[in-house]
């Protein structure tokens, strides 16, 4: 699919319209922009808690996004090409402000292990429960926090396991592991197990 | 409800989050894509800028001077600077990641990289300072005049104490930066453990 922009040139008489083709990466961006904005921006929520920050870290993203497809060799779906080179570019960011803002990041293991430090009625309506679940997420490493980025956006576990490298019994572990500190801390206390 | 979400509640919660609609225009991804480019391209002739005037300046010498020991420390320097420059492009030369690979790969690509680099800082003495010390040596041995007057070497004193401490600051600022790379590789060798 090819998209055209028109451009018309006032100086001239009569009128003259260029047309400007895209090219195969600009196509390629516009469809991934089309299809993937809204994941993206939730990726950027979920890697930089700070809205100026995150609005760098999502131009950044699409920056890298555009770059990469002009080495797109469709060998993989488009989506795991988006959400790899997304997630890169935000891991490459988390990286490099650990190292000016000393945060300590966890693995979904250690979280499993820890009580949950805030009470469960503190998710007393869907704006503080989506906090509480941006705050957990951001609290986790890079991979795992792949994993359950792309658990809550509806990928599978082999989709997953083609985006972030690792196998995938060990992303269903993982995934079994993330359910587990869901339900821990998103449940009342009462019903954990239920 | 709100107080009793399970995990497929948690993702339709999080698919269906308020969103800004934040959009970025094609033209400016290009233009952000160019200065970028252009600062890339910068600093590789930064690189090789210096190695090219030293090259300049004692090309120049070569052709000026008449004294024979001046003319072979020059070549000497010259070929110790080309020696330089070939070693910064054959092990130095910054390569990007491939964006596409998966977060394990380019994790290790990654960290192969910064052990590259490291071992490249550390090293530097050996193939950054050495090759052109002897060039040097030849070319302040050739400056002598015929009689050795003690006057002459306090007239040089402030460009050898000049260029040793360039040749210091260069190995020490190089050092400093190995240790900051030895520092990013355990902090990616901490990820990496846990991951």
């Amino acid at each position: 699919m090819r998209n055209f922009a028109q451009k018309s040139c006032k100086k001239s008489s009569p009128p003259v319209t260029t047309l400007i083709v895209d090219s195969p990466q600009d196509a390629h961006y516009r469809e991934a922009a089309a299809e993937y904005g809204a994941a993206l921006e939730r990726l950027a929520r979920a890697y930089e808690a700070d809205p100026d920050r995150r609005r760098d870290l999502l131009q950044e993203i699409h920056l890298a996004l555009w770059r990469s497809f002009a080495g797109f060799n469709r060998l993989c779906s488009l989506r795991t090409w988006v959400y790899r080179v997304a997630h890169n570019a935000a891991a490459s960011h988390v990286l490099r402000e650990r190292r000016t803002r000393a945060q300590v990041l966890v693995t979904v293991e250690e979280l499993e292990s820890t009580p949950d430090p805030s009470a469960p009625e503190a998710a007393a309506d869907q704006r503080q429960s989506l906090d509480r679940l941006l705050a957990l997420v951001q609290t986790l490493k890079p991979l795992d926090r792949q994993v359950i980025l792309s658990y809550l956006e509806g990928l599978d576990a082999a989709a997953i396991s083609e985006i972030t490298g690792i196998s995938p019994g060990n992303v269903a572990t993982k995934i079994h592991r993330i359910k587990n500190v869901l339900t821990r801390r998103f449940h009342q206390a009462g019903c954990y197990g239920e | 409800m709100a107080n009793d979400l399970n995990p497929d509640d948690l993702r339709n919660l999080w698919r269906d989050q308020p969103l800004e609609n934040q959009r970025m225009p094609l033209d400016e991804i290009r233009a952000r894509a160019s200065r970028f480019e252009r600062r890339i391209s910068r600093r590789n002739l930064r690189e090789y800028a210096g190695g090219l005037l030293a090259v300049a300046i004692y090309g120049f010498s070569i052709w000026k001077q008449h004294n024979p020991v001046m003319r072979a420390g020059s070549a000497m320097v010259i070929a110790g600077v080309l020696f330089v420059m070939w070693q910064l492009y054959r092990r130095g030369g910054a390569s990007q990641l491939p964006a596409d690979l998966g977060f394990l790969a380019s994790l290790e690509l990654h960290r192969r990289q910064l052990i590259q680099q490291r071992d490249l800082l550390r090293t530097v003495f050996r193939w950054y300072i050495a090759p052109i010390i002897p060039g040097l040596i030849v070319v302040v041995i050739g400056s002598v005049p015929g009689r050795f007057e003690l006057r002459y070497l306090a007239r040089m004193a402030p460009f050898l104490g000049a260029l040793i401490g360039t040749l210091v600051a260069i190995w020490w600022l190089n050092r400093r930066a190995a240790l900051k790379l030895e520092r990013q590789i355990a902090e990616l060798d901490n990820l990496e453990r846990q991951s």
